[in-house]
């Protein structure tokens, strides 16, 4: 779950009064079954949808590095009758970003630009996403090829599912809290290979598909959220929302469990069921912001708790996206003694929604 | 006995600050007499002359120039009577630079529009004044005595029963002043008229018929 | 005790305090003169300084942070182009940008920009609007509003404020959605490009397309990419050419208005000449006491010439501070535009340039110090003796004409020189030379002028005391006059250049607007010209009326120069000529060569001869054409280009027209020919077409003409003023210098009324001779004007013509003020009475 994506841009809390406003479809927890690989595509009524690899790569000498690749869309809450080519009637947004612990901090580089003009195109047919020079194509089997020319560094990688693709709440519909729901999958374990200035790497990666026009309960001001590819094949995704107050509003996740069981039924954590404990704050330099980057991840799966103690790869992993409209996160590759993924942590900096 | 030139009765003359000038005073002038008036500084002297030439109103008695009462004119019949019948002599000479000798001494005919006899007028009496042949210069070759002749010569040119003349050798020096008095006496004699001359110089005054003192209490006979 | 060497400046002060004094209106009125000199032109500098700064910082405004811009013709750039760039290898980001004039809430003009937010940052940050927290708007909401602090601050907006946006006949409702911090264009006013093109009309369309390079790539190389895809016509170009250009846009126009605030300096330097001259005769027996006591001549120059360089500071300091207040009501009432239609919807925030400042306080000096040096020179060579005497007065001869006779002939020879850097300096130099021969040349023509009319002067005695002190001293007399001819001179000049001006323009459009109504439609969305069918309908429904359809459309020849007008008139070339008021060349029509006839501007800045070729981009491809002849055409300065609409259609395919010529027989109602012809339009079209008869277009082209001649009026009428308060102050100098000489004529028996007389003739005569002789030097003036500086500047050519009853009315009235002023003067100088004035000292 990526809310903190939602840039301020598409944030607007009272919409204008518009003679034809977008009609958001709503998600209701009877919605039709997920259907690959349609829903691979962009499905544009919706408000909000992002598709969002982060993992972990290795070079020849086995030197370590987490990555993220994200490209959004949103619909913001423009009139649809404007009949300008350039209507702001879809926005697609991208971010790549490295945390390679010898550079000490995160690099990422970012791409927003509105539908149409060959600028930046989602299909709504296939996966196949387009920022100016940014690719993101899907194929057939669920796997896909990324092409990022970024600022700073230049990658290309394809991501090959080796494991079948997991719904993130049942029927794919993932509750968010009083009124608040996505649709939501992923393809965890993918294995990744990846050239990176030149440079061949391999690893393993995480991807998140999620669409949604009401993405937050009312209250929420950020969340802390955590995917992990585990060492035995299992695959755990656990949030929490948090209010003003840094008090829990609703808490989630999903676990699918190792070995000849992965291709079973995935365990739906429910409310309650996930608590985030912080050890130790990293105090950011750069927004002023304190994260909680050491966490003890602790879900209660089939009444039984277990433990996560997530560590970052490095601490600066804070990602500063307001040159494309967005919030300061902090969005980082950890690992723990069971396995590595990714942690995000949104609201820190100021409530989510209220960024300038 | 002819009639008088100037007759002056009962002139009393009050600055704006209450002071009295020289009394009252009467006096009578006949044709081609010449009276010298002295006085100190401030006695009124040239107030005098300004009354009799109709520049200056006195408070009481009247101005009678050839039997005209001043008083009767108005500021322009006054005007009118001093072109045609006063001749000026000022100690400054007053002598235009833009005019030549001749046009400086015709100024008066000019000025009555007998132009036509101007210049045939004119130089005639600069030979009288010793500038024959230098009609044509400009004022400003000539010396102080010479611009005073000048002078002299423009203030009879128009033949007038009366000249006055108010120190006309106080810008001079002795030598040039007795030789400027001596032809003023001389061609004004020529021409019939009678001088009133106001002047602190006894010198001058002596040339005159008569020399009269002006006081603080009117016109005495001077001791000379 | 030996003297000091060192000048006693101790005793100048005494001096200078009882002069001060003793005529205080003397010198204010020389003080006065430059404050105005100064103050006109600092004023008009920097209100056009100051709108050009501001127009060029909106611009630059726009463009941020771009490497290039791609500009297109006024009715805008098929926003397809934008794609197309965007994708270019070496294009990093392209922003496009929509731009209005426009007007917010009831009345207060903008400068609408559209644009995108979500690439606003890294193209042009200054126009990213920062969202404040109230209203909840986003950059690309619909209705969403940033306006720079200053201007929501101005208008009391706060955010959240609803406020309506009017352009054209466009209008839609915004909410203040937050500010602009960093947009230094303080009309400016950001709204999202779609709001922009669907609000506003402009769907389609874009105003121009910012380009930012990728990083590290070559300017070079991508200049070259973008010129490879731009269409014909298109300008590339990057700041620094877009620099050049917004500066070559009003140049002219601006350096003339300097000029023209010049004249007025120019008048007051001439004015303290006067002045100087004849306090330094006024005071001839004080130098000459001074050099009796024992001053040295050069102590003397110094003394005058000090008098200036005060007089000058005052004045320039006054001037300073008036223009300064000058240029703020100016700004306020007018705008920075100043009437030349240059900067029209600008409002500078005014740039007080120390600069410009420190230029027109050093003129101001300049010309106090130079109409002191003459006198200060005069002054110190009085001979003290004869001076004492009260003689010499720095009277003198007639003197030679050769020198003012040289000065006119240098004159006449400048004006024969070509432009320097596209200004015309020599013509402005040619102008100043005649001026100062003139003056110089008028002792001379005033001495032989009065020796003509001496004969027999005696015979009328008034006429003889005033004429004679002319006669005696003219040079003394026209010293007194150099002001008043250099002022009279100069504004007649600008009044014959203006007549000619409106004359020609008068006649130009009366060749121009030989049909008796004209259609015109404006580029709307989607359907910028009159369709093949819409033309159809309209020669339908003229019925007998002729009509004949034409194109006007911009063309771009070069980057850095502005878009000159393409004119596809008329059926053949024979037609086109018969309707254009062509000056030159007129070549045979040849009918196997496509032609083309230019205008006067473009001939000249495309330095091109009837008989000559021309390349243009015509149809998508350059194609040669013979130039067949010169037209005038006084609405495009930067030049037109016309070709008949047979060729045109033949050359392009294109079959659209934007205007209409109409000839009606006679006795056809035109109104209801006009009602007719618009309802044969579909409703969308007939919105955007205008139809105006002939005789409507000529006032209102007129009425145009005189509003952007407004300031020239304006400073035509002070300099006509410092003029009359010129002659006014000299001849009462004058008159007062020569109270003995009244007071002696009065006890001479000359009336008063006749001494009025005198100097109401001798007043008379001197306004005669100087609007006499400043008719003269105007005429030539005009005429360097109209020959040499218009075409120069402007590159179009007039005919001359004389305002005869302006020019009678401004001369009756210098001749008026010389008269009265010196009548005035006059009864001043006696009313101490002749018994104080023949007193020796006073």
């Amino acid at each position: 779950m990526h809310r903190k994506l939602i840039p301020i841009i598409f944030a607007a809390m009272l919409e204008p009064a518009l003679a034809a406003p977008p009609d958001y479809p709503a998600i209701t927890a009877n919605a039709p079954a997920l259907d690959f690989p349609q829903d691979h595509a962009a499905h544009p009524a919706y408000r909000t949808e992002w598709w969002y690899l982060t993992g972990w790569l290795k070079d020849g000498s086995g030197a370590q590095m987490g990555f993220q690749v994200t490209f959004f869309r949103s619909r913001p809450a423009v009139d649809q009758d404007n009949p300008s080519s350039f209507a702001a009637k879809q926005v697609v947004m991208a971010h790549a970003a490295l945390s390679d612990p010898r550079r000490g901090r995160l690099i990422h580089d970012q791409r927003v630009s509105r539908l149409g003009f060959g600028r930046a195109a989602a299909s709504d047919s296939a996966l196949d996403l387009a920022l100016d020079d940014w690719r993101w194509q899907g194929d057939a089997e669920g796997g896909f090829s990324i092409r990022v020319p970024a600022k700073g560094f230049a990658l290309t990688l394809s991501a090959t599912p080796t494991q079948p693709i997991l719904i993130e709440g049942p029927n794919g519909v993932s509750a968010k809290g009083d009124g608040a729901a996505s649709r939501y999958y992923s393809e965890p374990h993918m294995a990744i290979r990846a050239e990176l200035d030149g440079q061949k790497l391999t690893g393993e990666a995480w991807f998140d598909h999620e669409w949604s026009s009401t993405l937050l309960p009312d209250g929420a001001v950020g969340w802390d959220w955590a995917a992990l590819d585990l060492d035995d094949g299992a695959s755990l995704m656990a949030f929490r929302i948090r209010d003003a107050a840094g008090k829990t509003l609703w808490t989630g996740g999903t676990w699918r469990d190792s070995g000849r069981d992965h291709e079973g039924a995935p365990v739906f954590l429910g409310d309650n069921a996930v608590t985030f404990t912080p050890r130790r704050r990293w105090h950011s330099p750069h927004s002023g912001a304190d994260y909680p980057v050491d966490s003890d991840l602790e879900v209660t799966l089939n009444g039984e708790k277990r433990l996560f103690a997530l560590h970052p790869l490095l601490d600066d992993q804070e990602l500063d996206s307001r040159l494309a409209g967005g919030p300061i996160y902090w969005e980082g590759a950890v690992s723990c003694a069971q396995g590595r993924g990714y942690l995000e942590l949104t609201g820190y900096d100021q409530p989510f929604g209220r960024q300038k | 006995m002819t009639s008088p030139v100037l007759s002056l009765e009962g002139l009393r003359r009050v600055l704006p600050n209450g002071r009295e000038l020289f009394g009252t005073v009467d006096l009578t002038l006949a044709p081609g007499e010449f009276v010298a008036i002295l006085g100190e500084s401030g006695v009124g002297k040239s107030t005098l002359l300004n009354v009799v030439g109709g520049l200056d109103i006195p408070q009481q008695g009247r101005v009678l120039i050839e039997g005209q009462d001043l008083a009767a004119l108005d500021e322009d019949g006054r005007t009118l009577l001093r072109r045609d019948r006063i001749g000026f002599v000022f100690q400054a000479f007053h002598i235009l630079p833009h005019l030549t000798l001749w046009q400086n001494v015709a100024l008066p005919l000019v000025l009555q529009g007998r132009s036509g006899e101007a210049r045939s007028s004119a130089e005639p009496l600069l030979e009288a004044v010793g500038l024959g042949g230098r009609g044509g210069e400009r004022p400003s070759v000539l010396s102080g005595g010479e611009l005073q002749r000048v002078a002299i010569a423009r203030a009879i040119v128009h033949r007038p029963a009366l000249i006055l003349a108010d120190e006309p050798t106080g810008n001079l020096d002795p030598a040039t002043a007795e030789g400027v008095l001596a032809l003023f006496r001389r061609v004004v004699a020529e021409t019939g008229a009678a001088i009133m001359l106001v002047t602190h110089s006894r010198l001058a005054a002596a040339t005159a018929d008569r020399v009269l003192t002006l006081t603080p209490k009117g016109l005495a006979d001077a001791i000379v | 005790m030996r003297s000091s060497e060192a000048t006693p400046w101790k005793a100048f002060l005494w001096l200078l305090g009882g002069e001060l004094r003793a005529h205080p209106g003397r010198a204010a009125l020389a003080l006065a003169a430059l404050a105005v000199g100064v103050a006109l032109g600092y004023a008009v500098h920097i209100v056009n300084q100051s709108a050009l700064n501001e127009f060029s910082r909106a611009m630059a405004s726009v463009s941020g942070q771009g490497d290039y811009e791609i500009t297109g013709p006024p009715d805008g750039i098929d926003e397809s182009l934008y794609g197309k760039i965007a994708g270019l290898p070496d294009v990093g980001d392209a922003l496009p940008v929509g731009e209005a004039d426009a007007t917010l809430g009831a009345s207060t003009p903008i400068h609408l920009i559209g644009t995108d937010a979500l690439h606003a940052l890294t193209v042009s940050p200054s126009l990213l609007g920062r969202p404040a927290a109230g209203p909840a708007r986003t950059p690309l909401d619909d209705d969403a509003l940033f306006l720079p602090p200053a201007l929501a601050a101005r208008l009391n907006l706060a955010p959240g404020a609803k406020i309506e946006i009017s352009s054209g006949d466009h209008r839609a409702a915004f909410v203040l959605a937050g500010d602009l911090p960093a947009l230094e264009d303080e009309s400016g006013a950001v709204i999202d490009i779609a709001a922009f093109q669907w609000r506003f009309g402009h769907i389609g369309h874009l105003s121009r397309i910012i380009v930012k390079s990728r990083p590290g790539a070559d300017l070079a190389a991508l200049a070259k990419e973008l010129l490879a895809i731009l269409p014909p016509g298109m300008g590339l170009s990057s700041p620094s050419d877009r620099a050049r250009r917004d500066d070559a846009l009003s140049r002219a126009y601006r350096v003339n208005l300097d000029m023209l605030a010049l004249v007025a300096l120019i008048t007051g330097g001439f004015l303290t000449f006067s002045g100087q001259s004849l306090s330094v005769a006024r005071r001839a027996r004080e130098f000459a006491l001074l050099r009796m006591l024992g001053l040295r001549r050069s102590t003397i120059l110094r003394y005058v010439l000090a008098e200036g360089v005060a007089l000058g500071l005052l004045g320039a300091g006054l001037g300073l501070a008036l223009g300064a207040g000058l240029a703020t009501a100016a700004v306020r009432l007018l705008g920075g535009d100043l009437g030349g239609g240059y900067f029209h919807g600008v409002r500078p925030s005014l740039d007080f340039a120390p600069g410009a400042a420190l230029l027109f306080a050093g003129l101001g000096l300049a010309a106090a110090l130079s109409g002191s040096l003459w006198p200060a020179r005069a002054a110190a060579g009085l001979p003290p003796v004869e001076t004492l005497k009260g003689f010499s007065s720095g009277g003198g001869t007639a003197g030679k004409p050769w020198l003012g006779a040289g000065f006119l002939l240098l004159g006449g020879g400048c004006a024969l020189m070509p432009p320097v850097m596209n200004l015309p300096l020599f013509g402005y130099l040619s102008v100043g030379l005649i001026l100062g021969g003139g003056v110089a040349l008028m002792p001379w023509l005033l001495g032989t002028m009065l020796r003509l009319a001496d004969r027999g002067l005696e015979r009328r005695p008034v006429l003889f005391l005033a004429l004679k002190p002319l006669s005696f001293a003219p040079r003394q007399a026209s010293i007194a006059l150099a002001g008043l001819v250099a002022s009279t001179s100069l504004t007649i000049a600008m009044a014959v250049m203006v007549a000619s001006f409106r004359h020609s323009v008068d006649v130009w459009l009366g060749d121009l607007l030989s049909a008796d109504l004209y259609l015109r439609v404006t580029p709307g969305p989607g359907a910028p010209d009159l369709t093949a069918e819409e033309q159809a309908r309209l020669s339908a429904a003229a019925g007998g009326a002729h009509i004949s359809f034409g194109k006007t459309m911009p063309l771009m020849l070069a980057p850095d120069r502005p878009a000159m007008a393409l004119i596809a008139r008329a059926d053949d070339a024979a037609d086109l000529r018969s309707r254009l008021p062509v000056v030159k060349g007129a070549l045979p029509v040849s009918p196997d060569r496509p032609q083309v006839l230019l205008s006067e501007p473009a001939a000249r800045l495309l330095g091109k001869h009837p008989g000559e070729s021309i390349e243009l981009p015509l149809g998508g491809t350059q194609r040669t054409f013979l130039i067949t002849g010169i037209f005038r055409d006084y609405a495009r300065q930067f030049g037109s280009i016309a070709i008949d609409g047979n060729s045109y259609r033949a050359l392009t395919g294109d079959h659209t027209a934007n205007e209409a010529a109409i000839f009606t027989p006679p006795g056809l109602d035109r109104a209801e020919l006009a009602r007719h012809l618009r309802a044969s339009l579909p409703p969308a079209t007939a919105d955007r077409t205008q139809i105006a008869d002939s005789a409507t277009i000529r006032a209102s082209a007129l009425d145009l003409f005189d509003r952007s001649f407004l300031l020239t009026y304006a400073i035509e009428a002070v300099a006509t003023l410092v003029g009359m308060a010129g002659v006014a102050a000299t001849v009462s100098a004058q008159t007062l210098a020569r109270t003995r000489e009244f007071g002696m004529l009065r006890h001479l028996g000359v009336r008063r009324s006749e001494i009025g007389a005198m100097l109401l003739t001798e007043g008379t005569a001197l306004g005669v001779t100087g609007v006499l002789c400043g008719l003269g030097l105007g005429g030539l003036i005009g005429e360097v004007l109209i020959d040499v500086v218009n075409p120069q500047s402007f590159n179009w050519t007039m005919d001359t013509v004389w305002p005869i009853r302006l020019l009678a009315a401004a001369g009756l009235a210098l001749v008026a003020a010389a008269a009265l002023a010196a009548r005035l003067s006059g009864r001043a100088a006696l009313a101490n009475g002749p018994v104080m004035a023949v007193r020796e000292d006073f």
